[in-house]
């Protein structure tokens, strides 16, 4: 019964158990038959006893922290800069944008060689590589040598590789065919058509970046590396998400394209740019997912993927191991003063002499930043797939389903996402529809079966 | 693509394509038909001369690819780019090598 979650919608309640890879869409009666007979280890009515069956064997593993040492890294992440050469108006990281040093050579190499090395030892035969900023091709003599010999090391070791960054698009039309050469997978910032892009994101002097950002977009596209086009979606914007997408089909071929909602910062209060409303961003994701879905691009939040369980929500806590230009090596890839701010330490060690000079306790406390140590989450269907978002800018310390704009948006888009998986999605958008039926579904305090007062 | 010091600027002939594949550079001569596969350093190489870096910062990637010291790198890849003259994927647009 532990992780058995029904969720109201409408006159109905959507079952769901995650780790049984379990979803119905039951009536209340069924729903009480079902928790009677689980409760009691009792024969159900046969109607739903494949379902008591089902929830009655082992589902997979909780999701838990990792243990032991260091053998399997999540990736080697390297931050070549935290510069920028944008200007985007709602920016929340506070590193100078023209005077952010830049990653050494002799300093990319060193990290180039731990990694391998720690791969190498464990007998790993698969490796990745991302690049974070700032803007990482603003320093792209690190990013171009560390490619290349990375390749280079992992022909030594047989190793397959993958390199992966994130990036704003704005370079010549060369360095954007490098990139299409020799990445696998490119993280584009683009928040809609011109008028949109050129409003939230332009560049340092001022100047429009879609022309640019929107050609680059172009190359990406036209070649085999997988494009993942990430929106910054605002309360202004909310109800042009259908038209952004509709717009990305016409222009683009990503593999997918990923929304996120604007994170607060002081730069984008300065430029009174708000959070849209977590129910008008969820009923128009939901609408821009169909749009995306004909044409067989997918639609991504990132805290509302029922893909895998997993106990965090990003690489912190799996070991990711991502090197800052000067050498230290962290578990995030924001800002020092950010997690300090929210008091974490996601500082793991630091690079030493060409190895990982990883601190064993400090790699622990990382690993235990789970969803099982967030309270706000305990009860929370999503708690396996949202696992609490992002660690550093969503406060999680709160009571259990006290929740907060970001839960109420991951926990509609998620039920929608549910309910069109299982055939439902003419359910998902008329309920999505009904604001005031989607403020029961997501402000259920507790999801867990065995505490929902209808039953 | 140039590549170019006090003493010679490279340049790539214009009926020469090259495309990257999954594991090596393919160089292909587009009226002979001749095709070469570049891998491990010699790919490396094309790739930054594909970035117009210039020779001393070419002679600093290739030492740090290698682990070489900057004279010997100088060498290895002066001889590189010898063999790829004499191979026709370079040609000699000013100076001499």
């Amino acid at each position: 019964m532990d992780d058995i979650f029904a969720i109201p919608i409408d006159d109905k309640y959507l079952l769901y158990a995650p780790l049984h890879h379990l979803t119905a869409l039951v009536n209340r009666p069924a729903l009480a038959q079902l928790e009677a007979s689980l409760q009691a280890d009792a024969p159900a009515h046969p109607a739903l006893q494949p379902l008591v069956d089902r929830l009655r064997a082992p589902g997979e593993p909780v999701p838990m922290a990792r243990t032991g040492p260091l053998t399997d890294p999540l990736f080697l992440g390297i931050i070549p800069t935290r510069g920028c050469n944008m200007a985007c108006r709602y920016c929340d990281f506070a590193a100078p944008k023209q005077s952010s040093p830049v990653m050494s050579l002799d300093l990319a190499r060193d990290a180039v060689d731990a990694y391998f090395d720690l791969l190498a030892a464990a007998g790993q035969t698969r490796g990745e590589v991302h690049f974070f900023g700032g803007e990482p091709f603003c320093a792209e003599t690190a990013v171009h040598f560390v490619v290349e010999y990375a390749a280079h090391r992992a022909a030594e070791h047989g190793i397959a590789m993958r390199f992966e960054a994130t990036s704003n698009g704005l370079y010549p039309a060369a360095r954007g065919q490098w990139i299409a050469d020799h990445f696998d997978t490119l993280v584009l910032s683009l928040d809609g058509p011109a008028e949109i892009q050129n409003a939230h994101r332009p560049t340092p002097n001022g100047h429009d970046s879609f022309e640019i950002v929107a050609r680059s977009a172009a190359i990406f596209s036209d070649a085999p590396i997988e494009l993942v086009i990430r929106a910054c979606i605002t309360q202004e914007t909310v109800g042009r998400m259908p038209e952004i997408a509709a717009w990305i089909t016409h222009e683009f071929l990503p593999g997918s394209v990923c929304f996120e909602t604007l994170t607060l910062s002081p730069l984008a209060e300065q430029h009174e740019m708000l959070p849209p409303d977590p129910w008008e961003f969820a009923l128009n994701f939901d609408r821009a997912a169909q749009i995306l879905g004909a044409h067989g691009i997918e639609t991504v939040h990132s805290t509302a993927s029922t893909r895998d369980c997993r106990a965090t929500f990003c690489p912190v806590g799996r070991d990711a191991l991502i090197v800052s230009p000067d050498g230290w090596v962290d578990a995030c890839y924001l800002l020092h003063e950010d997690w300090e701010r929210s008091g974490l330490n996601l500082r793991i060690g630091r690079l030493d002499s060409g190895r990982f000079a990883i601190h064993t306790d400090a790699l622990q406390d990382v690993r235990a930043l789970t969803v099982h140590a967030r309270p706000l989450c305990a009860d929370c269907f999503c708690r396996y797939h949202c696992a609490g978002g992002c660690h550093v800018n969503h406060d999680t310390r709160g009571r259990p389903g006290e929740y907060d704009a970001l839960c109420v948006q991951t926990r509609l888009i998620t039920l929608a996402g549910l309910l069109r998986e299982i055939g439902q999605g003419e359910l998902a958008a008329a309920w999505l529809e009904d604001r005031a039926a989607c403020a029961v579904s997501a402000g259920q305090p507790s999801d867990r079966l065995s505490r929902i007062e209808a039953v | 693509m140039m590549a170019g010091h006090a003493r010679v600027t490279l340049e790539c002939p214009e009926h020469l394509r090259w495309v990257q594949d999954a594991t090596c550079v393919w160089v292909v001569d587009a009226r002979s038909g001749a095709a070469h596969c570049l891998s491990g350093t010699d790919a490396a190489v094309w790739g930054w001369m594909t970035m117009a870096y210039p020779y001393d910062r070419l002679v600093e990637l290739t030492g740090l690819l290698l682990n070489l010291p900057p004279a010997e790198a100088e060498q290895h890849l002066a001889a590189l780019l010898q063999a790829w003259i004499a191979a026709g994927l370079l040609e000699i647009r000013a100076g001499a090598l």
